[in-house]
Parts: structure tokens; sequence; C-alpha cells
């Protein structure tokens, strides 16, 4: 019987292979494109829009077993990430972007 | 005779909307790449009485954006050709008084950043509610 390997951080829902995005709760799940921004699905080794390989930092998290999920963190900044990385992750750190939720969105724009 | 008077009272109502509504109908061109989220967007405009057209990259949307004059541009990021930043900021430059809404998966502080420096008037998040798109064109009285 196979089981369930991936549970969301967020609303614990389970999969088999992780979507980019949580069906459920809509967090990201996956990687997001360096170059061109297509969000993809963690099983993805390149890119589904532009075919870039993913960077070679992440690919390498991934091999570990280690989620992805600390690419793209809406709610922490960069420290806050950088705490959660480990040694090895903090390649992966300096590529990460502080990014908004709607809400924050919408009072930016406001 | 009953389809007859059936088909002319369609016609009086359509008439009746249209001498009411011409002029005002508020236009929205639609920019995306994406065939799929255009057919999507457009449906949820029409609903409001809202008259749509498109373009699929940037380049196309600059055309149309000086053929049709819009009220409202909703724009994707990422396209080919040229960014939808990039079209936007050519837009505003031809006529600053349109709403330019971002409409994209990307959330990235540098991209809005850049889309605000553009003169982005509203920034909203793909997958988006239905609810989200009608707060916007409420809050630029677009749509009551």
């Amino acid at each position: 019987m196979i089981t369930p390997n991936y549970t969301c951080p967020s609303c614990n829902r389970k999969y088999y292979d992780p979507p980019f995005q949580c069906v459920d709760c809509g967090r990201e799940l996956g990687w997001t494109c360096l170059s061109c921004h297509h969000g993809n699905p963690l099983i993805y080794k390149f890119c589904g829009k532009c075919g870039t390989r993913i960077p070679t930092a992440i690919a390498a998290i991934i091999n570990e077993g280690k989620q992805i999920r600390f690419i793209n963190i809406p709610q922490l900044n960069e420290a806050e990430i950088s705490e959660l990385l480990e040694e090895g992750e903090r390649l992966v750190a300096k590529k990460i972007v502080r990014t908004f939720t709607q809400s924050e969105l919408d009072a930016l724009f406001e | 005779m009953m389809m007859r008077f059936r088909q002319s009272k369609r016609h009086s109502v359509i008439l009746e909307f249209l001498s009411n509504n011409i002029g005002t109908m508020k236009k929205v061109l639609i920019v995306d790449d994406s065939a799929y989220n255009r057919t999507l967007l457009a449906a949820l405009l029409r609903k409001k009485q809202l008259t749509v057209d498109f373009a699929e990259d940037g380049e196309d949307a600059i055309k149309k954006f000086s053929e049709y004059n819009p009220d409202v541009v909703f724009i994707d990021y990422v396209m080919p050709k040229k960014s939808g930043v990039e079209a936007l900021r050519e837009m505003k430059q031809r006529n600053p008084n349109f709403v330019g809404i971002m409409v994209t998966s990307i959330s990235a502080a540098e991209d809005v950043q850049k889309a605000k420096d553009a003169g982005a008037n509203g920034y909203i998040l793909k997958p988006y509610q239905p609810e989200k798109i009608f707060e916007v064109l409420k809050k630029f009285q677009i749509i009551e």
C-alpha cells in the first residue's frame, strides 16, 4: 500500500506528489523558477515553463529529502528563514526573496 | 405569432438596455498569455456588464490599448515579447488615466515594487477569488 509521503505545513493535507500550491489552503509547496518566476511542483527538476534547471543547491536539498518550502515563505523575513536553514542551505537563502501576501499587497496599493 | 411577439419583446429589452447603457459601459482589456486565464476573467467581468477585449502578450497589449482605449487593464506579469510591467509602463506613459491591475502569481517584493513604479493601481495574486476582482473594481468605481 502506498502512503502519502508529503504533508502541507499549513493545513496538514497529505500528498503522494505535492502540487505547486496546496489545493486546500493555497500555500506554495513547490519551487519558483528564478528565471521566469513560474511555479513548479516539488518533483520537477526543470522549470515547466522555460526549462531552466532547478538550481544545484535546491536540487541537493530535494535529494536529501528536505522540504523545499523554505525557498519562498511569505510569512517570514530573510533573517527568520536564515535561522531555519542549515549551513548547507545558506546558498539557497541568498536566492530567497521577500514575498507579499494578498493583504500586504492591498495595503501597499491602498 | 407568439414567436414573433417573443422575439420583438427580446429585441426591445436589448434595445432598452443598450440605450440606457451605451456610452457608459466600461471597457476592460485583459492581457494574459494563457487563454484559460483570459476566458475565466472575461466570464467574471461580463457578469458585471463590462465590455472586454483581449491581448496575448505585452506588445499586443500596447497595440490594443491604443485602439480600444480601455478604462481598466488586467495584466499578467510574465508574458512573451514584453513583460506585463514594461507594457503597463508604456500604457501609463500614453494615458495615465486608466486603472492598471497586475494579476499574477509573482509576489516577490522586488517585482511588486517594479509594478508599483510602472504605475500599477492594484495587485491581485493568482489564484484569486472572484470577489477579489469585484472588490478592486468597486474600489475604483468601475462597478457598483
